[in-house]
């Protein structure tokens, strides 16, 4: 693993989200990951989504919600702190043609990076709370709820056309994989995982032609008509 | 046999050896373990398979796995170009499985060491249990070795098969030629909100370097009973820890948790090895094992 300085934190109104921006910058593409820890502890690093690379500042950052152990430690970094990764890990999302957008929570990570760099028709985000929303409302014209109003709703009122590309917790995505369009919807899974390579085969996901592949190495995007959702949550 | 270093790749952990192969160097580690291969393919457990434990992390694979015939056509040909000692690790679900697989094994080049894990602890084994039934693991040994004739054949004990010594004799009897000590310990955690297991099969493989003083206990009482080669394997995170397991009785030392989460890591270990010698005054590894075979008499 590389040692890397911390350059910034900005965290939202009650500290449950940080960005955490770090100098390194080496060419990852939307969609992409790193294994990150601090320290020695936890001994086993996460895979965190690049929210958005800078390369003329050589920066990447990272979106973290406070939920346990690892990000508890990493919300409390502050610039100079030093973390450990490796990567960039994992397949670029594929460019498509005007795609939709649907975050939910730190799914927005991935799916922000894209809209940086590609094109896009519309961007829905469902946080848990309003104070996660007005952090992360960073771009105009996003679609928006938080709380007990879900995303998938948002969207599927919507009427969008044209291919989804979706983050977010598993139920969430297995709802929008029910979705009944003539497009794609493709779906960037998370799992806990060890190496981010492929080796541990800690994050398996079932094919309805009964293949075993990896969110690390095969993913993290997959197209959810080819997930077998029953096998996965 | 000679290695060109004590440290060895445990099987588990880094898989197969294709992406290992891709981030280092395989010619500088001691010795590659695969992963445990099985008679027929094996998909592995559903989702999740990892719980992180903070000190650690629990692993419920399931034995994934291709099987021995697709193992030998593509994936073990693979290791002919890492120049490094192969093991290759074999689980079965009866001994007619051990009988299958070493036979086939036995007219295979390409590897080194035949290892049997006899402790993989996510498999339900029906009646007979090599982990807890010492006379069936004996009767696995002698099996395999009635089958398999051409190169060493290793024991991976679990932790939880006791008593020890009497797993070690009766398999050091029935023709084991080294051991690797241990596989992981079972552990399990659980979601305080819901009252249910992270892991849908409740509980999985440890694995931690909090382990390390467990495990040099148990080799330095192994030494005691056995004479044949020792794989130490759990908890072994760095060059010292090497220095360590051997001084409680290891020949190899094997690197599980940090071959997943830190390949690289192993790339710095003979270069931080020689240095821990030379900083005390060990021309080479012979002669720290040597000293160590010089104290063994006084630490028991």
């Amino acid at each position: 693993m590389k040692n890397v300085l911390v350059e910034s934190v900005s965290k939202s109104d009650r500290s449950t989200l940080a960005l955490i921006s770090v100098r390194h910058a080496c060419g990852s593409s939307p969609g992409q990951f790193y294994m990150i820890r601090i320290g020695d502890f936890p001994v086993v690093p996460r895979p965190y989504s690049v929210f958005l690379e800078e390369p003329e500042k050589g920066l990447t950052t990272f979106l973290v919600k406070k939920r346990g152990l690892q990000t508890s430690r990493l919300t409390k970094l502050k610039p100079g702190d030093t973390l450990e990764l490796r990567g960039p890990l994992g397949r670029p999302f594929p460019v498509l043609n005007h795609p939709v957008l649907v975050a939910g929570g730190c799914g927005f990570a991935p799916l922000h990076y894209y809209a940086t760099i590609h094109e896009y028709s519309s961007f829905f985000l469902g946080t848990e709370t309003e104070e996660e929303l007005a952090f992360l409302r960073l771009f105009q014209n996003m679609d928006t709820c938080y709380g007990d109003e879900l995303v998938t709703d948002l969207f599927l009122r919507a009427n969008t056309d044209g291919p989804v590309i979706s983050c977010g917790p598993s139920r969430m995505l297995r709802t929008l994989s029910r979705a009944d369009r003539p497009t794609p919807v493709y779906v960037s899974l998370e799992s806990r995982m060890a190496c981010g390579t492929g080796m541990c085969l800690g994050c398996p996901v079932k094919t309805r032609n009964g293949e075993i592949k990896f969110v690390c190495k095969d993913g993290p995007l997959f197209d959810a008509r080819e997930v077998d959702w029953d096998w996965l949550t | 046999m000679e290695f060109s270093n004590p440290a060895v790749v445990s099987s588990g952990p880094a898989g197969f050896g294709s992406e290992m192969a891709e981030m280092i160097d395989m010619s500088r580690i001691g010795a590659f373990t695969f992963k445990s291969v099985t008679r027929e393919e094996r998909k592995g457990n559903p989702p999740p398979r990892i719980v992180d434990c903070g000190y650690g992390m629990i692993a419920s694979i399931g034995l994934q796995n291709p099987g021995i015939e697709a193992f030998l056509s593509r994936v073990l040909p693979q290791s002919r170009e890492w120049n490094t000692r192969i093991i290759v690790s074999i689980a079965g679900f009866c001994l007619e499985d051990y009988s299958y697989m070493s036979s086939i094994l036995n007219t295979v080049a390409d590897f080194d060491i035949l290892e049997l894990n006899l402790s993989c602890p996510n498999v339900e084994t029906g009646k007979t249990d090599p982990v807890t039934d010492p006379e069936y693991a004996a009767a696995v040994v002698a099996t395999v070795k009635e089958c398999f004739r051409t190169r060493p054949v290793t024991v991976k004990l679990s932790p939880d098969s006791s008593p020890m010594e009497l797993f070690i004799k009766r398999c050091e009897d029935s023709g084991a030629d080294g051991f690797t000590l241990f596989n992981a310990f079972h552990g399990a955690r659980f979601d305080m909100d819901t009252g249910r297991p992270f892991l849908k099969k409740v509980d999985g493989a440890y694995t931690s370097p909090a382990l390390k003083p467990l495990i040099l206990r148990k080799i330095h009482l192994a030494r005691q009973i056995t004479s044949k080669p020792i794989i130490a394997s759990g908890g072994a995170s760095t060059a010292e820890d090497i220095l360590e397991y051997m001084s409680s009785g290891a020949d190899l030392v094997s690197f599980g948790l940090i071959s997943a989460i830190d390949p690289e890591m192993l790339m710095e270990i003979p270069a931080c090895l020689e240095q821990l010698l030379k900083a005390r005054g060990y021309e080479s590894l012979d002669d720290y094992r040597s000293f160590v075979a010089g104290t063994a008499e006084n630490n028991h």
